[in-house]
């Protein structure tokens, strides 16, 4: 009898472990396997403590059985919440360094510009685009201007989208950090990235967070 | 002739081995199982070796996977033999264990009402013995490691939601201090400082945020911005900024320097 519950059990849970096929994650299957295996054990325990076993050692049994099962299951419940929590909670970190960074490298090095720009006074003998290419000679349009100082900064693409003699635009983009918005379409092709828009005219600079 | 006669004396004198009808078959399967445990552990690498807790071995990936996010790479899918030590590990805590503790004892169980083989080494008694020490291995700590493990929960979330508020009120300091730096920029009548700080005058929208709450101190050359937290009322940092916009000398308060 042992052999034949032994080979139900092993080819159940076996059966249920590799239902959901390989992914990136080992949850999928381990719930599967989980479900099965529950299922499997409250099987045995229902066949196990059957009569002839008096009723005081069935409900002992029994309730130190459901409350250890509950333990590890809800264990096991904690750490797949608590492991994908710390996962999202990465993402989240990734995403709040690279708005981080947008916001704290583009606007200055845009402002740098506008401070040359009035600093000439009323009589304008440059424009904003030509302060902007003496600025910064070796940014083109439509080049990633973005110079990483580290490896945790290297996903981050500035992009040069528009200079004029008015209007410099240039937006950010992070090739990894997740936006608010899956479906959008950011400007390299990829989706649902986090992507930051700094645009700069005599006024000012507007910032607008797209995604 | 001799030989004839004497076989069935020998077998009848033949002292008992002690042992029950299906003992050696048992034997055998714990054996083989015990094999099995021993060789998958010699082959998987020592930071794998959660046997008996797969959760920890599929968080463990799922960090992982984070963290390869995090940095930019690209994530694998799972290797074959990963999935199969985190199966066997199943079948052992769910499946084997529990089938030769419970089934074990009820057939002791049973051969006790009975009153047959009462011998100490039978199939049942090992089932029994060893499968109960096993899963009362599992389950007497899993109530511990509840305990422990909700605690600790607890204080990562804590530890986590005071660092994600911090973030976003270093993040908005930033958002600020451009548009300090953008006003020292523009000159008067474009609602500018004209080169200077010291009229400046944070913005109702900008003093206020859902995270927190901030001042500025001007001078003519530098600011110096507060950031208070709204959720946690003892923590703030402050930052200076110079006239070139930068941002230096963090200092941080409360429960944000710890």
């Amino acid at each position: 009898m042992i052999v034949i519950w032994l080979l139900v059990g092993i080819i159940a849970v076996t059966f249920a472990f590799f239902l959901p096929g390989n992914s990136t994650d080992l949850w999928p299957s381990m719930d599967t396997a989980g479900i099965a295996a529950s299922l499997y054990i409250v099987a045995l325990l229902i066949y196990t403590f059957r009569p002839p076993f008096p009723t005081r050692t069935r409900i002992i049994a029994g309730v130190c059985s459901i409350i250890f099962l509950c333990c590890i299951t809800v264990t096991w419940i904690f750490s797949e919440d608590q492991s994908y929590y710390q996962r999202n909670q990465l993402l989240s970190i990734k995403s709040t360094i690279a708005r981080g960074i947008a916001v704290s490298e583009v606007p200055n090095d845009l402002i740098v510009v506008l401070e040359r720009f009035h600093a000439q006074g009323n009589a304008k003998k440059a424009t904003l685009g030509q302060i902007y290419r003496q600025t910064y000679p070796y940014a083109a349009v439509q080049s990633n201007i973005h110079r990483s100082h580290e490896l945790w900064d290297s996903s981050m693409v500035q992009t040069l989208t528009v200079l004029t003699d008015t209007e410099i635009v240039i937006v950010t983009q992070d090739r990894i950090a997740r936006g608010r918005d899956p479906l959008f379409e950011n400007t390299n092709g990829q989706k649902g990235t986090i992507q930051e828009k700094f645009i700069l005219t005599a006024q000012g600079v507007r910032h607008e967070s797209e995604n | 002739m001799n030989q004839k006669t004497d076989t069935p004396e020998l077998k009848e004198n033949r002292p008992s081995l002690g042992f029950s009808s299906n003992f050696i078959f048992m034997l055998v399967i714990l054996t083989g199982a015990t094999l099995l445990v021993v060789f998958s552990g010699q082959i998987i690498p020592d930071s794998r070796k959660y046997y008996l807790a797969p959760w920890i071995t599929a968080g463990g990936i799922t960090i992982q996977n984070g963290l390869t996010e995090f940095s930019g790479g690209k994530l694998d899918l799972i290797p074959f033999s990963q999935r199969i030590y985190s199966l066997i590990s199943i079948l052992l805590i769910f499946v084997i264990m529990p089938t030769l503790f419970f089934l074990g004892w009820k057939k002791q169980y049973e051969e006790k009402i009975a009153k047959k083989d009462t011998k100490l080494l039978r199939a049942s008694t090992i089932s029994f013995v060893l499968g109960g020490i096993f899963v009362l291995y599992i389950a007497i700590p899993s109530i511990n490691i509840l305990i422990i493990k909700t605690k600790v929960d607890n204080q990562l979330r804590i530890a986590n939601a005071i660092q994600t508020n911090k973030d976003r009120i270093i993040f908005e300091l930033n958002n600020i201090a451009w548009r300090i730096y953008q006003y020292k920029a523009l000159p008067y009548k474009l609602g500018g400082g004209n080169g200077s700080f010291s009229e400046y005058k944070l913005p109702v929208n900008f003093a206020k945020t859902k995270y927190g709450a901030y001042t500025a101190t001007v001078t003519d050359s530098t600011v110096c911005l507060t950031g208070q937290s709204k959720i946690y009322s003892d923590a703030s940092m402050t930052v200076q900024i110079d006239s070139h916009g930068k941002m230096s000398d963090w200092q941080y308060s409360g429960r944000y320097k710890e």
